[in-house]
């Protein structure tokens, strides 16, 4: 009976690279290596400075313990104008989104001019932070929640927006087609094909929003858009660590509380 | 409509590629009348699919006319060709169904083409169209399943469901574009034998494409085979010879269609 030669497997397998490969991967690794280097000097990243402003954020924590639970009842309505400037801004926010995910996906909107216009749209929207619309809204309407509303408003209705057109994008059309063909128009394609189909994904979509939305109307208090941003805002200016503090454990509880809620709602919708 | 044949005359269809111009189809004439179950068969690439999607209306032809009774229905446009497709039932090789939705709600999307006004977007339909919905659920056997999801259907309910959704259009012809490749051989046969029930009980002009010939054998009226874009014969199941089939498949079709 003939011997079969089957090859020893070697004794530790090595991951490598063919010899061009190898160049370019030490080459890029150099290279970003080089990159975080000019990256950290700019940025002024220091271990010394941090070592020497250790003390100082150990007193500030120092100082704001125990939080001051006496602000508590007074700190309850910015905490709902927190809450509510996130609920109106994602709920207007998505309303606007409808509209401009449909205008901006070729599987709706086959006429390519009001595709661009409708794209051009989502991207200015998305493109500027909301902080940024914050600080224009501020001084358009004054001081407040409302520049926080509108602020959110436009920034979801971009992010929704540009996620929306995608959904309809990879969305199976063959329900539609087989609508089509049976004789239903766009309309009504649109009401028993699209909606149905995309409408569970979507408020999906507007529960993370919502989760985002509320962390985001924190910091827009810090431009004077309202809520507990501002409170907070003012609390650390005027020293007040421990009211400071308070507000922090408010806001931990809230995004904890919407994070949950929305997370167990998403998933029941998938 | 019911009780209309379903005539193709004469039907060429031909492509511009590259400068050159490739026929697909050569002149095919072809009549399913009421009652009929015609399957086109053809190895890939024969113009089964073509004639199929030149018969609904998603592609004209290049030349011919397609009628449903007296009818020309090709070259439709606009509002014409809306109220035509709602003459001609579609079945697909999936079902196309709105997973979402219950059973009864896809049923009734097949009734949409009678109804263009605002109430019909919000889905508020006629009684009687809710009733010719579960008229059409009970006649493919799944009335039971009417408030049931349709996405929780197996393959061969799904299919029966895409079979009651052209009922409802109400429809003089179906099209049947591969309905059982997707299906196991029971759920095939339950398919077939329900097209075959609703094709004599409603007088339904029946085209449908298959690969399998053995239920195409059981089930046709009669058997259409198509090779390279010509129709090589169009006979009862009975008069079709294993070597005639046979040569449907043969290799040298593939070459001469492409």
């Amino acid at each position: 009976m003939p011997r079969t030669m089957t090859a020893a497997p070697p004794e530790r397998a090595r991951f490598a690279f063919p010899r061009s490969g190898r160049f370019l991967f030490w080459g890029g690794m150099a290279v970003l290596a080089l990159l975080l280097v000019q990256a950290a000097r700019e940025t002024q990243v220091s271990p010394a400075n941090l070592l020497s402003g250790a003390g100082r954020i150990v007193d500030i924590v120092r100082r704001a313990c125990p939080p001051d639970w006496h602000q508590l009842p007074r700190e309850w309505k910015p905490a709902r104008e927190t809450f509510n400037i996130a609920l109106v801004g994602t709920a207007l926010g998505a309303l606007l989104a409808c509209p401009l995910a449909l205008l901006s996906s070729r599987t709706i909107v086959r006429h390519a001019p009001v595709r661009m216009a409708a794209r051009c749209v989502v991207g200015l929207l998305r493109a500027v932070p909301d902080l940024v619309w914050a600080l224009i809204f501020v001084t358009a309407v004054g001081l407040g929640p409302f520049p926080g509303v509108l602020s959110l408003t436009l920034h979801t209705a971009g992010m929704l927006g540009r996620l929306g057109a995608e959904m309809i994008e990879d969305m199976d059309v063959m329900p539609m087609e087989a609508m089509e063909l049976a004789g239903a128009n766009r309309l009504q394609i649109f009401a028993h094909g699209v909606v149905p189909m995309l409408a569970p994904s979507m408020f999906g979509l507007v529960l993370y929003r919502f989760d985002e939305n509320l962390r985001s109307s924190l910091v827009l208090g810090f431009v004077g858009a309202g809520g507990l941003g501002f409170q907070l805002y003012t609390a650390i200016s005027l020293f007040q660590y421990r009211t400071a503090s308070l507000l922090l454990l408010m806001t931990l509880v809230m995004v904890i509380a919407v994070e949950g809620l929305s997370s167990v709602m998403r998933r029941h919708l998938s | 409509m019911n009780g209309e044949s379903l005539v193709l005359s004469d039907v060429t269809k031909s492509y511009d590629t590259a400068g050159r111009r490739r026929m697909v189809l050569h002149g095919i004439d072809l009549a399913v009348r009421p009652g009929e179950i015609v399957v086109l068969l053809g190895a890939n690439g024969s113009g089964k699919s073509t004639t199929l999607k030149i018969a609904s209306g998603m592609i004209s032809p290049s030349s011919g006319e397609i009628r449903i009774g007296d009818t020309p229905i090709s070259g439709l446009k606009g509002e014409m060709r809306r109220q035509s497709r709602m003459a001609l039932g579609m079945v697909f090789q999936s079902p196309r169904l709105v997973g979402r939705r219950a059973v009864l709600s896809n049923v009734l999307c097949g009734t949409l083409g009678r109804h263009q006004d605002l109430a019909s977007m919000a889905g508020i339909l006629p009684r009687s169209e809710r009733g010719l919905a579960m008229d059409c659920l009970e006649q493919v056997g799944l009335a039971d399943l009417a408030a049931q999801r349709a996405s929780t259907l197996s393959g061969g309910q799904a299919q029966r469901v895409a079979i009651a959704r052209a009922l409802a259009q109400r429809p003089a012809v179906i099209l049947a574009d591969e309905p059982v490749a997707s299906l196991d051989p029971d759920a095939a046969e339950e398919v077939m034998v329900l097209l075959r029930r609703v094709a004599r009980e409603q007088n339904l002009a029946i085209l449908c494409v298959l690969h399998q010939i053995d239920l195409a054998r059981r089930h046709a009226t009669r058997l259409a085979g198509l090779k390279a874009g010509r129709l090589a014969f169009d006979l009862p199941p009975a008069d079709v010879t294993d070597e005639a089939l046979a040569g449907l498949y043969a290799r040298e079709t593939m070459r001469e269609a492409a």
